[in-house]
Parts: structure tokens; C-alpha cells; sequence
């Protein structure tokens, strides 16, 4: 009868810690897609909002600007004239938001709705985060080639592409720095430090997640996202409200300008 | 998320948001705006002495979320709701606040969420069974009618696939208390029913409404149920009925009966009949002269750890053909048979129950039925524990009989 060696004080210790990273990069994976497929949609939301309501705020603002300066003219007092600069201002803002959204919206005209992605791209997006993610590179170069590989992936996984996505996983798979081999010392302090860098990501997407929810258009998607996602329209009121407001606007000025006509006319004789 | 997105989201920080950020805080507090406006539009609008000189023109200017305030007083008027969501209440005493012309219904709500509380609504057209007799009819939506006083003609009608809910009512129409049919399938709870000829009948294969809680009394019928309904009927109390406080009828019709008290009738605690397949389970009744009435073929209802006691007949009847099961019963204190069976094809199966201190036969069988009785404890019966006629033809298996 033979007996197995008992294994050493620091085996059983890299044992563990390797136990706790793989459960960590699990973790750590599992909200990196996460955040990843809220961002994806977010992405659509955002675009589908500028498309939509970042014309019709500009057309507001640049009618309330013209109504205000009009009123400025006529009034000529200290409060219209701020009234005016601040009506302007407000249409410049909204012009560069529109100016941004033509920027970045692939095709204006086009709408955009939510395709999440299918759980299969989720699966094996997942699986490449897990191999690839540049946050368990144990050295400078390697952390940057592994950052343009995850930006790879981001952007196979925001288009849906699973092939994209398998050909990163297989080549990362082939490569020889894949294979590892050291003493234990060096194993341990190289896995440690990759338990480091993970806890480090997540604190990280901590923030990013709080800065995020900050931002007033994140929370518009929030808010809408359940209905938008199953196919209804969220913005639909705010849309039908923007444009009232902007009839109203219409007429407004139409009626200053056919006063100011009505007092340019001579009274004919 | 897109990590460099996120950065460039984390980079700007909430002091120098994007234009497109700042046109979407725009679009909150539009909403917020928008919300606050529609609460403020909520009103409230009187009728009586000073408002509306009628409910009808009060509800016709309502918006949805407006309440109508109708103060006492007699309104002979017929109010249409249909569509829009609204609250109609009584302010002050409910017996004082009366609705109703009679040319047809008081209320008719068609479609609709709303909500009537604390009126008197009188029906039209006393006697006669038609939707324009009911004192309130319900046809489709989900409206909820609470604490309501409803009398005369067919009192409270549901119809064209209502829910919705009547609770805590008290109701005495001239016809039904309340009537559902046409795949409606309310909620009917915590409800005094009573002087109508049935307090709550229910007719079609589509509607199962709950029937819960409720009170009904002095009407010929307490609950009706045909036409292949499948109504729950649980924990109500049914008293003074003249010819049964539940009566199920016709094939397909097989609503759950169940927990409820039925005592003091003039006939039938339970009538079974005409190939109907109900549960009757944990009941109690008492005080009628048939505890359970279970007649006509195909009529093979699950009958099942009931109490029928100090009946001044039968405890359960089984007769024409009938073929119900009976589990578990408690069958005791009657003046005729505990169980009483007859009529050619008549075959219940009998198990598990217990039959005591009666003041006739324990199971009495006749009249060249079969049923199957087993397992039974039958004691201190007056007379036989099992009585069998000539041309009986019973298949007795082990039972506990002290005779």
C-alpha cells in the first residue's frame, strides 16, 4: 500500500487562492456582461433619444429664442433682454446637442429598437471575458494587448457577432503564452496579484456604475427600459408633449409677427 | 458596458453633463411636471343642493380619476358610465341617498374600472327578467361596487365577461340578488342577500365567479348554479330557504362547494340534480329537512367530509340514477335515514363515512338500487344500521355497525 505525499504548507495555500480567484474572475465576468449588455442597450436608447427628441428641442428653443428677442425688442427693458440671452443660450445647447446626435447616429432617419443580444452571444462572450479580460495580465504588455482584444470583443458583442467571437476565443487558446509553468512561489505571487487586479476591476465598475446612474439620460433608459424593451413606446408622451409645446410656440410667434406687420403698415387712406 | 464609454461617462461628472444628457434632464422634470398636473386635474364634483342637479350630468363631465359626490336625496334618473374610470360615492347617510327611475336600470356601467360606494339603487321594472330590471348592470370591465344598498327588480346583473367585485352589500331583488352570466365571473363577497327568489344565480359555462362570505336568506334559492358553470361557492351562510340554499343543475355544471353553513331550511340543504358534477366538500348543515338531495342520472357529484346534522329528514338522498361518491361524511342527529338511497341504476359508492344517533335507519337502501357501502361506522341508529327492501340489490362490504 502506498500513501499519497501530504502536499506542502504552500501548495495547499496556491490551492486556495487559485479556489478564490476563479471564483472572483467568475464574479467578475459575470457583471462585466452585465454591464456590458445594459451599456449595449443604453447605446440604442441613447441613439434612438437623440433621433427623436433632439430635433424637436432644438426647433422649441430656436422658436422660444425668436419670441424672446422679439419681446426684447419691443419691451427694450433689462429683464427681456435677459430673458432673450437666456432663450438663446438654451437653443444654442440644444443645436449642439442635435449637432452631436447627427454626429454619432448612424442614420437618422432609421429607428432603432432594442435587440438584446442572444443568450448564446452572451455565452460565449462571457467565456472570452473570462480569458481575455485585461485586468488579469500579469505584466504592462501583455495588459495592452489584452485591452485591444477586449475592445474587439465589446464591439463583436454590441454588433451580435458570435463568429467574431469564437475567432478571438480560439486564438487566445492557441497561443503559447497561454500554457504556464513555475515554481509555486512565483504561481502564488502571480495569482495573488491577478486577485488583486480583479477586486481593483470591480471596485472600478463600482464607480462607473454610480457615475453612470448620475447621468440624467441613464436614468430617462432606466425608468423606460422595461417597456421600451418589450416593445412599447416609453418616450411616447414626452414626445406627443414637446410637440404641443411646439405649436404653441408656433403660434405665439405668429401672432407677434403679424402684430409687428399690423404696426409697420401704413393706415391706409 | 462599454468601457470607454463609461470612462467618458465618469470623466464628465455630474457638474458638466452633455447636451443630449441635459435635453434628457429636461424630459424628467417635463414628466414630473406632466404627473404633477394630472393629479391637480383630478376633481371632485358634487350633486345635490348647490352642483350637479343630477348624477347623469355630474358623470358626463367627470374625466377619469374625478369622484362624483352625490349628496342625500332622491336621484329618478338613469346613469350611464361607460369607458372612463371614475368614483361615485354617497356623502352622507347610504339609505338616504336613493337612485333609480323606473325605466330601467339605475346604473349601467359598460367597460368600465370605476367604482360606486354608499348608494341606495333601485331597480326598474319590478318583476320582470331583463337587463332593464336590473337596479345596476354590469356589462364587461372591472368595475367595484361597495357597500351598496340595492333593492327591487333583478338587482345586481353581470354580463359580456365582467369581473370586477360587489362586497359588502346588502341586496333584495325582486328576481336574483345577483345575476351572472355571459362569461362573467366577478368577485361576490361579504354580501347580505335575501327576499329575492334566488340570492346569487349563476348560468353560463364561461363564468366562474367567487362566491365567498356572503350572508343569504329568506329566498326560495340561496345560490343557483346551471348552465355548465364552474363558480367557487366557499364559506358563506345560507338560512331559510324555501326549497334549497344550493342548488346545482344540468350537465358540465361543476362548481366547488365548499365550507359553507346552511341551516333552517324548508327542503334541501344542497340540491344536486339533472347530471350535474359538483365538489361538495366540509360543509355544514343543519336544521333542513335533506341535508344533501342528489338526483338524475349522470349526476355523480365528489361528496366529501361534510357535517349534516339535526335535519328533520333525511341526512343526503340519492335517488334517480344518481351515482355520487360519498367520503368521510359525518352524518348525524337527522330524524329520517342518514343516507337514503332508491330508484333502479342508482349506484353510489359509500366509503369511509360515519353515520350516528339518528332517529331512524343509518343507510337505508331501496327500490332495487345498488350502491356500494364500505367502511362505514354506522351506530346507535333507531333503527337498522343498514336497512335493504326487497329488490335492492346492495354490495355491502366491511363496515363498523353496532346492529
Amino acid at each position: 500500500m502506498t500513501t499519497q505525499p501530504r502536499p506542502t504548507p504552500e501548495a495547499e495555500h496556491l490551492a486556495e487562492q487559485e479556489h478564490l480567484l476563479e471564483e472572483l474572475t467568475d464574479q467578475l465576468t459575470a457583471k462585466e456582461a452585465e454591464f456590458a449588455e445594459t451599456g449595449s442597450a443604453f447605446a440604442r436608447f441613447r441613439a434612438e433619444y437623440l433621433r427623436r427628441f433632439a430635433p424637436l428641442y432644438a426647433e422649441l428653443d430656436r422658436l422660444e429664442a425668436e419670441i424672446a428677442r422679439r419681446i426684447a425688442v419691443q419691451e427694450a427693458t433689462p429683464a427681456a433682454h435677459a430673458k432673450a440671452a437666456q432663450a438663446a443660450a438654451q437653443a444654442d445647447e440644444s443645436q449642439k446637442a442635435l449637432g452631436d446626435g447627427l454626429a454619432t447616429s448612424p442614420d437618422p432617419s432609421e429607428e432603432i429598437r432594442p435587440t438584446p443580444p442572444a443568450p448564446e452571444v452572451k455565452a460565449l462572450y462571457r467565456e472570452a471575458a473570462k480569458r481575455i479580460h485585461p485586468d488579469l495580465a500579469t505584466d504592462g504588455a501583455e495588459k495592452e494587448r489584452r485591452t485591444t482584444l477586449m475592445a474587439a470583443l465589446n464591439a463583436a458583442y454590441d454588433a451580435g457577432d458570435a463568429d467574431a467571437i469564437q475567432r478571438i476565443l480560439d486564438g487566445e487558446s492557441a497561443r503559447p503564452e497561454a500554457i504556464v509553468g513555475d515554481d509555486i512561489g512565483a504561481q502564488l505571487m502571480r495569482v495573488i496579484r491577478k486577485i488583486a487586479q480583479v477586486r481593483g476591476r470591480f471596485t472600478e465598475l463600482v464607480a462607473l456604475n454610480a457615475a453612470l446612474r448620475s447621468d440624467p439620460l441613464f436614468v430617462l433608459f432606466d425608468t423606460s427600459r422595461e417597456e421600451w424593451e418589450a416593445g412599447g413606446d416609453p418616450l411616447a408622451a414626452d414626445e406627443e408633449s414637446l410637440r404641443e409645446r411646439m405649436m404653441s410656440a408656433h403660434a405665439r410667434l405668429t401672432a407677434l409677427l403679424m402684430a409687428a406687420t399690423k404696426h409697420s403698415k401704413p393706415r391706409p387712406t | 458596458m462599454n468601457a470607454d464609454h463609461s470612462r467618458a461617462v465618469v470623466a464628465q461628472g455630474p457638474t458638466s453633463l452633455a447636451p443630449i444628457s441635459r435635453l434628457a434632464e429636461r424630459t424628467l422634470a417635463e414628466r414630473i411636471e406632466r404627473a404633477q398636473r394630472a393629479l391637480l386635474a383630478i376633481r371632485t364634483l358634487v350633486v345635490g343642493p348647490g352642483g350637479y342637479a343630477t348624477i347623469r350630468s355630474a358623470v358626463d363631465a367627470t374625466r377619469d380619476g374625478d369622484t362624483v359626490l352625490v349628496q342625500p336625496g332622491r336621484y329618478e334618473e338613469g346613469v350611464v358610465v361607460a369607458g372612463k374610470t371614475i368614483t361615485i360615492r354617497g356623502d352622507g347617510d347610504r339609505d338616504a341617498i336613493v337612485v333609480g327611475w323606473d325605466q330601467g336600470s339605475a346604473f349601467t356601467l359598460v367597460e368600465t374600472r370605476s367604482t360606486l360606494i354608499g348608494l341606495t339603487i333601485v331597480g326598474g321594472q319590478a318583476g320582470s327578467r331583463s337587463n332593464a330590471a336590473a337596479a345596476l348592470l354590469v356589462t364587461g370591465g372591472e368595475p367595484q361596487l361597495d357597500r351598496l344598498r340595492v333593492t327591487q327588480g333583478e338587482g345586481v346583473v353581470f354580463e359580456a365577461r365582467a369581473v370586477g367585485a360587489i362586497t359588502r352589500s346588502q341586496i333584495d331583488g325582486d328576481i336574483s340578488g345577483i345575476f351572472v352570466h355571459d362569461g362573467a365571473s366577478p368577485r361576490i363577497e361579504g354580501n347580505e342577500i335575501w327576499g329575492s327568489l334566488s340570492g346569487i344565480e349563476v348560468g353560463d359555462p364561461e363564468s366562474d365567479p367567487l362566491v365567498c362570505a356572503n350572508r343569504i336568506h329568506d329566498c326560495p334559492y340561496g345560490v343557483v348554479v346551471y348552465g355548465g358553470a364552474c363558480p367557487t361557492i366557499e364559506a358563506n351562510e345560507i338560512w331559510g330557504t324555501v326549497n334549497a340554499g344550493i342548488c346545482v343543475r344540468a350537465t358540465g355544471t361543476s362548481p366547488l362547494v365548499r365550507l359553507n353553513g346552511i341551516h333552517a331550511g324548508e327542503r334541501d340543504g344542497i340540491l344536486v340534480d339533472d347530471g350535474a358534477k359538483p365538489r361538495i366538500e366540509e360543509n355544514e348543515i343543519w336544521a333542513t329537512i335533506l341535508g344533501i338531495d342528489i338526483g338524475g342520472a349522470r349526476t355523480d357529484p365528489l361528496v366529501r367530509a361534510n357535517r349534516i346534522h339535526d335535519g328533520t329528514g333525511r341526512g343526503i338522498q340519492i335517488a334517480s340514477a344518481a351515482s355520487p361518491r360519498l367520503e368521510g361524511n359525518e352524518i348525524w342527529a337527522n330524524q329520517g335515514e342518514g343516507v337514503y338511497i332508491s330508484g333502479p341504476r342508482t349506484s353510489p359508492s359509500i366509503t369511509g363515512n360515519t353515520v350516528r344517533d339518528g332517529l331512524d335507519d343509518g343507510i337505508y337502501v331501496s327500490d332495487r338500487a345498488s350502491p356500494t357501502i364500505a367502511g362505514n361506522t354506522i351506530i346507535r341508529n333507531a333503527r337498522e344500521a343498514i336497512g335493504v327492501s326487497d329488490g335492492a340489490a346492495p354490495r355491502i362490504g366491511q363496515n363498523s355497525v353496532d346492529r
